[in-house]
């Protein structure tokens, strides 16, 4: 591919590096992970780009690209590590930098501590969810992506997605309740 | 716990997903029914809370490293493929050794009696007395010499 098409796809990755990032963080739940989750789907994305044609499709394209590898890498291999159960913030901690110290500074200890137990708890419940479910919930629930959308994502039907979200959001809700 | 005959139906409207006459009698199942109403308000609250889940920065160097193998088309699981392709090659080398020894089989004549078909080899203590001869080449014949045999 040309120079021009190369630096088209930089800028475009560039500018929509933070959703990528996060839609690749979601899915595996770790940052080694999430980092060959898009190096995979970017390197898949690059060798298609020449038919790639409307830049407002890109994050969503990529996501796709995303959605795809990653199942197919649960359902190929168990090569995924998943976050500690009792430590969902293992691999983290281990590299100095919680992501559970995102919190917002502004909050009184107690607010912060409660939200920092629920991203714990929902990251955990996120995490044992099938990779099916889970994708699906960070397609729709928290990217915000139409059926249609999340369906060419995981390669099944609209009413596939539906039950599937259905089954995931009963899931969490049971396992959050406490929370709700 | 909501209705089991509206669950399915209370997730995909809580997305828009129903088309407007089946959300229009869900609307007024829910104004009835306290479990579902209940259970939409989880939903709604559970998804809002997910979507303030944090993502750690990635590291200062992922971008630079993922770009840099993307745009290369390195593969990113080399282990992988390697591990694979080298069970590969072992089982495609093992497959051609066969094959050569077999053919090489086939091609050898039988042991002969003649001496230049045979190679001799007389091995002394004294390897530099010995002397190296051609005879009917191709054949070696590593021969001792006199001197050597006689001394010993």
């Amino acid at each position: 591919m040309s120079d021009k098409r190369a630096e088209e796809f930089e800028r475009l990755v560039r500018t929509h590096q933070s959703a990528l990032y996060r839609i690749a963080y979601r899915l595996t739940g770790n940052r080694d992970d999430a980092e060959d989750l898009l190096t995979e789907a970017l390197t898949e994305a690059w060798s298609a780009f020449d038919r790639f044609q409307t830049e407002d499709g890109f994050v969503r394209w990529v996501a796709t690209i995303m959605t795809h590898t990653f199942l197919d890498w649960k359902r190929k291999e168990n090569r995924m590590e998943w976050v500690s159960l009792d430590n969902p913030n293992a691999d983290e901690e281990e590299e100095g930098e919680g992501s559970w110290d995102l919190a917002d500074d502004s909050a009184d200890p107690e607010t912060i501590a409660l939200r920092r137990q629920f991203w714990q708890d929902a990251q955990k419940a996120l995490d044992d969810l099938p990779p099916e479910y889970r994708a699906v919930v960070v397609l729709v629930d928290m990217e915000g992506l139409s059926y249609e959308e999340a369906a060419q994502a995981l390669r099944c039907p609209i009413g596939t997605v539906r039950s599937r979200l259905h089954r995931a959001r009963a899931i969490l809700r049971e396992r959050l309740k406490h929370w709700l | 716990m909501a209705c089991p005959d509206w669950s399915e139906k209370l997730s995909a409207y809580l997305d828009g997903a129903l088309d407007s006459e089946q959300s229009a009698t869900l609307t007024k199942h829910l104004e009835t029914c306290a479990d579902c109403r209940q259970t939409l308000d989880d939903w709604q609250r559970l998804r809002e809370q997910l979507r303030t889940l944090p993502v750690p920065p990635p590291d200062a160097g992922m971008w630079r490293r993922v770009m840099h193998r993307a745009m290369r088309r390195a593969p990113v699981r080399r282990f992988v493929v390697a591990r694979h392709f080298l069970w590969w090659m072992a089982a495609a080398a093992c497959l051609v050794g066969a094959a050569l020894a077999w053919w090489w089989q086939q091609q050898t004549p039988p042991p002969s009696s003649s001496p230049s078909a045979t190679v001799n080899l007389l091995v002394g203590y004294h390897a530099d007395t010995m002397a190296l001869t051609l005879d009917d080449c191709p054949t070696w014949h590593l021969v001792a010499s006199n001197e050597l045999m006689e001394g010993e």
